[in-house]
């Protein structure tokens, strides 16, 4: 009585971890990325790499100083 | 870092963004810096491998590329001018550093087996590494095939102008990088 009740479960078991086993491998063969050169992979590193999110606001902080300080200069040069 | 200008004409204090007639805007850099960063940045953060060292590099390299945007004559695309830029100042700064160790070509058993190594892809199952392992890879490759891969990656640049920049003729950048492509496979392959 007691094999004939676990046989099943056991079957059941097996197949579900086989289930499991076969959609990891699935996933892993869908999840895979192939790159056919060094340059691709790097490409497609690149697109995936953003510059840091404060960069912009301290180049344009920079250039808006060295802006003014040129049309301090001029100024200066003009007599104004 | 000072987040308050004054514009020249008028003196008074103008927050960063809500003029229109800024320097950024009314010269065209603010474009040129946003259609560019992303290749400068890539290349700076590659080529020293760090990304603290990369953001400071690609601040200066875009400052002193306005320090002489009057100048640029457009004899070669803006891209190129500023990879130039880039290039010089990245070497510059690995110059001045010497702390990083690398293997070179004077390691001459790496690079024989480098040779020898059969074109295959490259099948990548974990993304989330990846940047760190393309870093390590490229970090054991001699500066010329490093540079080299990363300009020939960016599809906006001819191979003409990766010649022009790396100052060889085209066929040696094809010859150049067939050997690079097989040192990366097999410093790459190394990094698992």
């Amino acid at each position: 009585m007691e094999e004939n009740s676990q046989s099943p479960k056991t079957t059941r078991g097996t197949r579900q971890e086989q289930r499991l086993r076969q959609e990891e491998t699935a996933a892993q063969k869908t999840d895979a990325i192939e790159f056919q050169t060094a340059e691709e992979l790097i490409r497609h590193d690149a697109k995936s790499t953003s510059p840091p999110e404060g960069l912009e606001k301290r180049v344009k902080e920079s250039v808006e100083r060295e802006a003014a300080s040129k049309r301090r200069w001029w100024h200066r040069f003009l007599g104004r | 870092m000072e987040s308050v200008v004054r514009t020249g004409d008028t003196n008074q204090p103008a927050e960063l963004g809500t003029f229109q007639s800024t320097a950024w805007d009314k010269t065209g850099f603010g474009a040129v810096y946003s259609e560019h960063v992303s290749a400068i940045y890539y290349l700076a953060l590659r080529m020293l491998g760090n990304p603290d060292q990369a953001e400071d590099a690609t601040h200066d390299i875009f400052l002193r590329a306005f320090r002489n945007y009057g100048e640029f004559r457009g004899e070669s695309a803006v891209r190129t001018w500023l990879y130039r830029i880039a290039i010089n100042h990245c070497r510059n700064l690995l110059k001045s550093w010497h702390s990083r160790t690398m293997v070179t070509e004077s390691d001459p058993a790496f690079w024989e087996r480098a040779a020898t190594v059969p074109d295959t892809p490259f099948r990548i199952l974990e993304m989330k590494e990846l940047g760190q392992q393309i870093q390590r890879a490229l970090d054991m490759l001699p500066e010329e095939y490093r540079l080299l891969l990363l300009l020939v990656a960016d599809e906006k640049l001819s191979y003409e102008e990766v010649a022009d920049l790396t100052g060889q003729t085209t066929d040696a950048v094809r010859g150049k990088l067939h050997r690079a492509r097989k040192a990366f496979a097999a410093a790459f392959a190394s990094t698992h």
